[in-house]
């Protein structure tokens, strides 16, 4: 923990017997279905910390799916040798591994699942999922999804009207949707 | 035996061992039997305040009697864990007897209130019944967040992130909720816990809701057994949502396509 960062001091007692009723019905209310409803600015950052994330950190996790993880498990090494250690060097390699796409699809796409959709944290993980499978597409001409081609376009288009994603990535989505 | 507690609710938590070990100190040890008078002292004198208020200026003293005279009897204590009713309903039934029966037997001279005006209902009983609902609610709000705060600072977990998920929660869920305070942005909350990744923050956070709701299921069960903790629940959220006029939604557009 980064202990600069100044944490204001809080006295949740204290809160709770001031909070109005509202307050403590949304408490009450909590549970793990509760959204975390990060605002919508913070998707940009909370982008390019995915894209700056380790892949094992996210893909060699207990969440990645059956045989597939055994697959790309045996790849991250080697893709590692390959320079690819994050989601950013997998989704601008030339040559990225299959496996790796095929097993950060799903992650992405559980993860957009298990979030509200007006959220930021499924915006951010929808957008990572369409690039999974763009770069697939694109690079490798593998199909990993089953959404068809009228489908991936409409999520494109979708996803070059997020500012947040960037130019780059804005450029990446323009250039596959040329090649669908 | 002024209380000298923080507890700002009208009902604390029924603390069933507590209650148990103040039997068993009935005669024997004045210190668990202390505690507990103190506790009740304040919601007590309150509740008493409210059924009977002509009788306010005697509040206080009729209820350290009704502690003297009941609480500390021997046997008395043990009667609502084998009914395992509510408590809190068991003990103001128990003090509104006391009253009236005190004033019973008072010689008729002494009386400033007459008898059937003690017999009479209050004359609005919802709201305060509401009011008395309202602080239960937050009695047990604050009790969950406290066992959940003292969970997560408890060393020798075996979760490397375990101390973290209580700063999370505060700093992104529990200040916003109850203080309306800005949530961090995402950015400082990434610094200060050197989250690797946004996986990261969501199993932190969703840990944390786990966590929280763990605890506040235990604290109702506490005093309402396992089988009606839900009901319970559910009879609190009516209440708050009752009480709260207007329920902000998040507004939902340009949401992302199938995926």
């Amino acid at each position: 923990m980064n202990l600069r960062t100044k944490v204001p001091a809080f006295d949740s007692s204290t809160a709770v017997h001031a909070s109005p009723a509202a307050g403590l019905l949304r408490l009450l209310e909590l549970d793990e279905h509760t959204p975390t409803n990060w605002p919508r600015a913070d998707a940009a950052a909370m982008f390019q910390h995915q894209l700056a994330a380790p892949l094992e950190l996210d893909l060699s996790g207990e969440n990645a799916p059956g045989s597939t993880t055994v697959e790309a498990l045996a790849e991250l090494p080697r893709a590692r040798r390959a320079g690819i250690r994050t989601f950013a060097d997998l989704f601008s390699h030339a040559a990225p591994p299959l496996a790796v796409l095929k097993v950060a699809k799903d992650f992405f796409k559980r993860a957009a699942r298990s979030q509200p959709r007006d959220s930021a944290e499924h915006r951010v993980a929808h957008a990572c999922y369409l690039l999974s499978v763009v770069t697939a597409r694109r690079r490798l001409d593998k199909r990993i999804t089953n959404l068809s081609d009228t489908e991936l376009r409409h999520n494109i288009h979708w996803a070059l009207r997020q500012e947040w994603l960037g130019q780059a990535i804005h450029t990446l989505l323009r250039d596959a949707e040329t090649h669908l | 035996m002024r209380s000298g507690t923080q507890n700002t609710s009208l009902w604390p938590v029924t603390d069933w061992s507590a209650l148990g070990r103040a039997a068993e100190a009935v005669g024997v040890s004045p210190e668990p039997l202390e505690k507990l008078i103190r506790r009740y002292q304040h919601p007590l004198t309150v509740f008493l305040r409210w059924r009977f208020p002509w009788l306010s200026h005697e509040a206080e003293r009729l209820v350290i009697e009704f502690a003297e005279d009941r609480i500390l009897k021997e046997g008395w204590l043990k009667r609502p864990q084998a009914a395992r009713g509510r408590f809190r309903d068991f003990l103001k039934r128990s003090l509104v007897n006391f009253v009236k029966g005190r004033y019973r037997r008072r010689d008729v001279q002494d009386l400033a209130t007459p008898l059937d005006e003690l017999a009479q209902e209050p004359a609005a009983p919802a709201p305060a019944s509401a009011a008395f609902d309202l602080d239960w609610t937050r009695t047990l709000l604050a009790e969950t967040l406290r066992r959940m705060e003292a969970d997560c600072r408890q060393p020798g977990r075996d979760q490397p992130k375990r101390s973290q998920t209580w700063e999370i929660f505060r700093i992104r869920l529990l200040s916003p909720m109850l203080e309306n305070a800005e949530p961090w942005p995402y950015e400082q909350v990434v610094e200060r816990f050197e989250l690797r990744s946004p996986g990261e923050a969501f199993n932190l956070l969703n840990s944390a809701k786990r966590i929280f709701r763990r605890h506040l299921v235990q604290v109702v069960s506490e005093y309402e057994g396992d089988a009606r903790a839900a009901g319970e629940l559910e009879d609190l959220r009516a209440l708050l949502v009752k009480m709260t006029d207007a329920r902000a939604r998040p507004a939902s557009s340009n949401k992302p396509p199938r995926t």
